[in-house]
């Protein structure tokens, strides 16, 4: 299976808006030969890096209360922090947003998907 | 991040979505998919770009991108997401091992500090420096021209271009009357910019 740090190698070229002389922009020739087949949606390549759930999504998210989190969390740390409309904060580091991607999520009664 | 509500036409709930991971990149940014209908959904804007579900857009939710220490000051009572799995060893070394991954993701902030004002999709200017990765955002470089900072024993300055919209980066040696020799410089958004460049620091206005 491709390792998830397969993923770091097109997010790193991939600039977005590049245009012009100077920038680094992949063809799609080369992006083929890095990540495997690709074609196009809406005149946008579409490039297959992962198979389906290479990288995987959480469904049943658990929590920790601050005080325990400190255990783990660095304060300089960066977290995707979220209120509900009930007043419900929760935060999803980046640690972990990074490895899952997107946690489907419901938050005071309002399904939400984490992600960045 | 975004609502899983996905509406009807005339605004009541249509269906409720769950979303994987699609394993594929599209502008590249990640596209998810929705496990109900196997459409594709791109994560730049939340908008389905093929299948039953395409030109759909979901619901923005607002989210802040912060340090731990910030939004625990913000909110002391909050949640945190926290998964077992995610350990690797049991016992307290479970917590070592996050300190010590390489791939955390950690926001120096210089100067003022970073609010709200940087994301995910921050547009920023990389360069390394010795073994050291520094980004700047866009909007700092542009706004102030040129942005000088010191790393690894030299000074480092990103001149920006209005006209090409451009940023080129020299260092120099502090104190030396040399011209300084010119370091490559990358844009990118600063999620990608950080994930291939662990530990990198930031500077923001």
């Amino acid at each position: 299976m491709i390792p998830h740090h397969a993923l770091l190698v097109p997010l790193a070229l991939l600039v977005p808006g590049c245009r012009g002389d100077g920038h680094e922009e992949v063809e799609p020739s080369r992006a083929e030969r890095l990540a495997g087949p690709w074609r196009q949606i809406e005149g946008e390549d579409l490039v297959e890096v992962l198979p389906r759930d290479g990288i995987p999504a959480i469904d049943d998210p658990t929590y920790v209360s601050a005080q325990e989190a400190e255990a783990f969390l660095a304060p300089d740390e960066a977290v995707l922090g979220v209120v509900g409309k009930n007043g419900t904060a929760r935060a999803y580091s980046a640690w972990q947003l990074d490895r899952h991607e997107i946690v489907n999520d419901d938050l005071d009664g309002e399904p939400i998907a984490a992600t960045w | 991040m975004y609502s899983r509500n996905v509406e009807a036409d005339d605004g009541t709930l249509r269906t409720v979505l769950d979303f994987g991971v699609s394993g594929n990149l599209w502008h590249g940014v990640l596209v998810m998919y929705d496990r109900q209908s196997g459409s594709f959904w791109t994560q730049l804007d939340g908008r389905s770009i093929e299948g039953d579900y395409a030109g759909t857009r979901l619901e923005h939710v607002a989210s802040t991108f912060t340090t731990w220490e910030r939004w625990k000051a913000a909110h002391p009572d909050t949640e945190v997401l926290f998964k077992p799995e995610d350990e690797r060893g049991q016992g307290e070394s479970n917590y070592a091992s996050y300190f010590a991954d390489p791939d955390r993701l950690f926001l120096d902030r210089l100067g003022e500090g970073l609010g709200g004002s940087v994301g995910p999709k921050t547009t920023v200017h990389g360069v390394v420096i010795g073994e050291t990765a520094w980004a700047v955002t866009e909007e700092l470089v542009a706004a102030d021209g040129a942005v000088t900072f010191g790393a690894a024993g030299e000074l480092v300055t990103l001149h920006y271009d209005p006209d090409t919209e451009r940023v080129r980066g020299v260092a120099r040696s502090r104190g030396g009357d040399d011209q300084g020799r010119s370091v490559r410089v990358d844009r990118a958004f600063w999620y990608a910019w950080s994930r291939s460049h662990p530990g990198s620091r930031i500077m923001t206005r």
